[in-house]
């Protein structure tokens, strides 16, 4: 009898974190993975010792003589891969000669490119020793964004923190320079640029060669950091239980994984969301490194905590599969990041996963949103306009038409220009009544006629986050023709927990949602006959000892209330007085 | 002429003037002269690059992303003699890859090292840990040269240093790590008592070190380091990367001084 040898995974989608110290940079010798991107004549980078640099080294750039503006790529991305875009990138740079007047000195450049030699495009940071600037670099010439006083001796060591990160219409740029160590760092950016008209892309991440056009220059560099934010690239990360028999050449991973429990998720018929599942991961620390670097300095897992690695939300797998079976033939199950805990004092580190449907949770999603526009002034019940407060609510909340809620005592209907609205008083049961400024406006949440398929789409992924892809909405709306030809309409007068309004809409409807791990789907299907096609579980194919039946004596129903026809959404669904009721 | 006795275990000269090669007893190679900043590869996939080879940790590897003759050099500059170097988890048995091992003293005017052979060239049979003995001398760096066929190398640990000759032999009793595997296995039943098949959740090379009427000169110089440092370890004829799987248990055994001591390993055979 042949026993398969079981192999578990667990793969996390994490930011993109790379440090070096040059640990193994030689003197005078080319720095392994740093590269020459343009302007290739009169510069040199190459390592040099430096005492005061973290690892006695480091690397030197420098201008012979003048030339075309040049920039050095660090290794990533390698070719043919994706680029970076939104990154924070932190650097020790030291500045041995002065940079010419109306030169660039050395520093970071972030998403840079190379079109056609010599054009180059990118944000730069420099400190020419007065000021530290903010540069764009287009088709080969650098544009200075912004400055900032800031003085930087010739041969001192400063620490440069730059971020670029895509806003709503253009690329924010920051930027930071400070003394001492490297946990020195303070808390406000020295210099900031909200770049509106050019460089949206993406592009790779180094350094910026002093000089250009200048002559002779040399600026260099002990440290070298940088890291996605906001998952913008994102790299997998896999570990592995350990094993003599594990892949370990064809299917990379740390064998640091010693747990891994899976409580499965709980399905509620006809009631709720059900009960969430949650994978809880268990790994052991060990010393880490980055790339061979920094063996020393730190275990793996301390780490990831101290580099704030870990998103809530982020993506999660856990891979089961027998040796001879390719990753992409293992059963993969899709989880999202919850929590974690650890390095603790035996050295364990753990992480909790749960379904996407968590993300519907009533204290983390509701729908409508809280509004933040108040009456700028007293109105009677006859009034029929008003002006938002504070100015310009209007627009960055509010759409030009809807329904809302004054103070939770009247809905009224209105129509929006800036922060003036023109009101339509006493809607849905209410009635006109007196307000005094300062009370909330509470957009409401109408949903009209739809299929509950469309209602639970739209809660989950406009209110709720959860990314479009686990839905297959065709499918639900095909189940919901088939078996649930009923509309549902409904004002949302107050910000209320989406796990809450699915549940209600999952109880009135007869229906069950539960999330598919391994399609990475969250299903729908409306309440009916279990098909006689399905699998059977039976004594022969089930576990010994494991199936153990439990009555539920407090789940049997014996009368059932009934409210429908509501008279003041402002009541709420469960208050019997708001609504028509039959036994 | 090397002389090989194992599968991964060469050696090519006698320890000192006047012995006879010895590889009756057991092999220590602990002591490491590699670091980051002296070792260095040809060519490397900056995912996995050379550095990886400085480091204890056997899943992190050096990949060569090339097929053309290479090297892993190791310049360390010690002039206390060494004598071997080792390397784990290799591809060059199962990638057909000839190794030679290369020394140098002195550089010519140019600086360019004068690279001789201190292991000529062989194709190692498995991926087994290997071993590679010479006669003690104080080198400036190693050099292992790799003709790839097909198959790009990889390794995951380099050690170069001298090596830890152990007093005693091994004893009857003793379980060779290559056949030492431990695996962790559950069988499945269903209600009505069909099999529903066996999994192995996890396998593992275990075995222990041990020693008797050990000189306390002996022990006290050359075994109570490699106590507080770690151990990578080899065994004649059967070569493993082996770990500590807890303290070394050390009692004195005769009136005489004679010393015992035990250390249980884990360890990779492959």
């Amino acid at each position: 009898v042949s026993e398969a040898q079981a192999l578990t995974f667990m793969e996390m989608d994490l930011d993109l974190y790379r440090v070096t110290r040059f640990e193994d940079v030689q003197n005078a010798k080319p720095v392994r993975n740093w590269a020459l991107q343009a302007g290739v004549t009169n510069v040199a980078a190459q390592g040099v010792l430096q005492a005061s640099f973290p690892a006695g080294r480091g690397i030197s750039v420098s201008r012979t003589a003048v030339g075309l503006p040049s920039m050095l790529r660090w290794f990533y991305p390698p070719p043919g891969s994706p680029t970076i875009r939104d990154v924070s990138a932190v650097a020790l740079l030291r500045y041995t000669t002065a940079a010419p007047v109306g030169s660039i000195a050395g520093g970071i450049v972030l998403r840079g490119l190379q079109g056609p030699s010599p054009t180059l495009t990118g944000y730069a940071c420099d400190a020419n020793g007065t000021h530290v600037r903010l540069w764009e670099f287009s088709s080969g010439v650098g544009d200075l964004l912004a400055e900032v006083e800031f003085a930087v001796a010739q041969n001192e060591d400063v620490w440069m923190r730059f971020d670029t990160a895509n806003i709503s219409g253009g690329v924010t740029l920051r930027a930071k320079v400070w003394r001492g160590a490297i946990s020195d760092e303070p808390a406000e950016f020295l210099v900031s640029f909200d770049d509106t008209t050019a460089f949206e892309g993406s592009g790779w991440v180094g350094l910026v060669v002093p000089g250009s056009p200048g002559p002779t220059v040399e600026a260099r560099c002990g440290y070298f950091r940088f890291r996605s934010l906001f998952g913008s690239t994102v790299e997998t990360h896999r570990h592995t239980m350990a094993a003599n028999y594990v892949p370990i050449r064809d299917i990379p991973a740390t064998p640091d994984l010693v747990s891994v429990a899976l409580n499965p998720g709980g399905i509620s018929l006809g009631s709720d969301l059900g009960k969430r599942s949650q994978l809880t991961v268990t790994m052991q620390d060990h010393p880490g490194s980055d790339f061979g670097e920094g063996v020393g300095i730190g275990s793996h897992w301390a780490k990831f905590r101290a580099r704030g690695l870990f998103r809530r939300g982020q993506a999660l797998s856990l891979v089961h599969g027998t040796l001879g079976l390719s990753l992409a033939e293992m059963e993969r199950r899709h989880c999202v990041l919850e929590s974690f805990s650890g390095p603790s004092r035996d050295r364990s580190f753990t992480i909790v996963a749960q379904d996407p449907l968590k993300l519907a949770d009533n204290d983390r999603a509701q729908a409508p949103r809280i509004s933040n526009g108040v009456l700028g002034s007293n109105i009677d019940a006859a009034a029929v306009s008003v002006t938002l407060a504070p100015e310009g609510i209007g627009d960055a909340e509010y759409p030009p038409a809807g329904f809302g809620n004054i103070g939770g005592q009247e809905i009224v209907a209105f129509e929006r220009v800036g922060d003036v609205l023109t009101l339509d008083r006493g809607r849905f049961g209410t009635t006109p009544t007196d307000h005094t400024a300062g009370d909330r406006f509470q957009l409401c949440l109408n949903i009209p006629a739809s299929t509950v398929a469309t209602i639970i789409n739209q809660l989950l992924i406009d209110y709720a986050g959860v990314d479009a892809n686990y839905i297959p909405l065709a499918d639900w709306n095909l189940e919901c023709a088939t078996y649930l030809p009923q509309l549902y309409s409904r004002l949302i007068p107050d910000p209320t927990g989406v796990n809450k309004l699915i549940s209600e809409l999952i109880e009135q409807a007869g229906l069950m949602m539960w999330p598919d791990d391994i399609a990475q789907l969250i299903r729908l299907q409306v309440l009916r006959p279990i098909p006689t096609t399905a699998f059977e579980y039976n004594d022969s194919n089930t576990l010994a000892g494991t199936i153990q039946p439990q009555e539920q004596p407090s789940t049997r129903i014996t009368q059932i209330w009934t409210y429908y026809g509501v008279r003041n959404p402002l009541h709420g669904p469960t208050v019997p007085h708001g609504r028509r009721f039959r036994q | 002429v090397p002389v090989v006795i194992s599968d991964n275990l060469v050696l090519t000269l006698p320890q000192a003037v006047g012995d006879a090669p010895n590889a009756n007893n057991p092999l220590i190679g602990w002591r490491n002269l590699v670091t980051v900043g002296n070792i260095g590869a040809d060519s490397e996939d900056p995912a996995s690059p050379g550095l990886n080879l400085a480091n204890a940790m056997t899943h992190q590897l050096w990949r060569s992303v090339s097929l053309a003759v290479q090297y892993v050099t190791v310049t360390h500059g010690a002039v206390d003699p060494i004598d071997y170097v080792g390397v784990a988890g290799h591809n060059f048995g199962s990638g057909h890859i000839t190794v030679r091992l290369e020394g140098y003293t002195a550089v010519d005017g140019l600086g360019t090292p004068l690279w001789f052979p201190l292991v000529g060239e062989f194709m190692p049979a498995d991926d087994t840990p290997l071993l590679m003995r010479f006669a003690p001398q104080s080198l400036v760096g190693v050099r292992i040269k790799l003709h790839p066929t097909t198959v790009r190398p990889l390794a995951a640990v380099v050690y170069v240093g001298p090596l830890l000759v152990l007093q005693r032999r091994i004893y009857v009793g003793h379980k060779p790590m290559p056949f030492a595997e431990r695996v962790d296995n559950v069988v499945s039943r269903s209600d009505r008592g069909h099999y529903l098949g066996a999994t192995i959740l996890s396998a593992w090379n275990e075995g222990a070190i041990q020693q008797n009427n050990v000189e306390s000169e002996f022990y006290r110089a050359e075994v109570e380091p490699w106590r507080k440092q770690g151990v990578m370890s080899d065994y004649p004829a059967e070569v493993a990367y082996c770990w500590p799987a807890g303290d070394m248990d050390v009692s004195n055994q005769l009136a005489n001084g004679m010393m015992q001591f035990s250390l249980n390993v884990q360890g990779i055979v492959s």
